[in-house]
């Protein structure tokens, strides 16, 4: 028994598992692919975060001219109530004289 | 499981450069070199095929942030065997490796002899029962075949205690298997 050649055949160098290259090169790509996932998101959620501003901004617009037509209108209809509350005034002096 | 044969195109400093400078192909041809003695070192130490590629695959990936501090070659492999030995000192702190048990290391032992043609795979498994330096300094004998003062400068220990651990490991092996000196 050659105890040094026999541990040397024990030690001798093994072969790397199959595929263990490109395990190692997709493990140096991973971390690209993570950053570019996560830039999609957040791209993703501006515009999501814009689309809903932009909706907000116009419903706000559009309830702000919603109530300004009311306010117009009830104006209208005062000054035609005392236009013709005023009418009716006149209407009776004409009458009485 | 043999190693596998060499590379028709070993890689050479220029290669080395081109990797550095972010060339994968150049990077996979590192790889596809050293591959073999990385996981050969880790395996050895381990005795577990898969923790031995997961320490193999980060020692690569360490490298490809490191490759702008390797100089040469030659410093590249004196880096991946350094770099691989201080990664399984590491698990063997964390304690994570399998123990070969008295028990086991007792039946291989008595299971040994001349004419046992796993002898080499027993004599591997013994060593797992070894202090990870004294496997460490075992592995760099016979595997990759470095004289004393090189173990020293890989793993970072003066020239007497790398002959001390070889001496104390090659003892214990020895006895374990009723070889005498």
């Amino acid at each position: 028994m050659n105890f040094e050649a026999d541990l040397a055949r024990a030690l001798e160098r093994k072969s790397a598992p199959d595929g263990f290259a490109d395990r190692v090169l997709s493990r140096l790509e991973a971390p690209r692919r993570q950053t570019s996932s996560l830039l999609r998101r957040i791209a993703a959620a501006i515009v999501l975060t814009a689309a809903l501003g932009g909706l907000t901004a116009h419903q706000i617009i559009e309830h702000r001219r919603n109530e300004e037509g009311e306010r117009a209108r009830r104006q209208l209809m005062t000054a035609l109530h005392i236009a013709s509350a005023k009418m009716r005034v006149a209407q009776r002096a004409v009458a009485h004289d | 499981m043999s190693a596998a044969a060499p590379l028709p195109f070993p890689t050479n400093d220029a290669n080395l450069a081109r990797a550095a400078e972010g060339d994968h192909d150049a990077f996979e041809m590192l790889i596809r070199e050293h591959q073999d003695m990385v996981f050969s070192i880790a395996w050895h130490f381990l005795h577990d095929r898969d923790r031995a590629e997961e320490i193999a695959q980060e020692v690569f990936l360490q490298l490809y942030r490191t490759l702008g501090e390797i100089e040469s070659n030659a410093h590249l492999t004196f880096w991946l065997r350094r770099v691989t030995a201080n990664r399984c000192i590491d698990e063997s702190r964390r304690g994570r490796w399998r123990i070969v048990t008295l028990d086991e290391a007792n039946d291989v032992a008595r299971d040994a002899d001349d004419s046992d043609p796993l002898l080499a795979r027993k004599l591997g498994q013994m060593l797992q029962r070894l202090p990870a330096q004294q496997r460490l300094a075992i592995t760099m004998r016979y595997q990759e075949g470095l004289e004393p003062s090189e173990i020293g400068a890989v793993l970072d220990m003066p020239l007497n205690t790398v002959k001390s651990h070889l001496r104390r490991g090659l003892g214990a092996l020895r006895e374990w298997l009723g070889v005498k000196s």
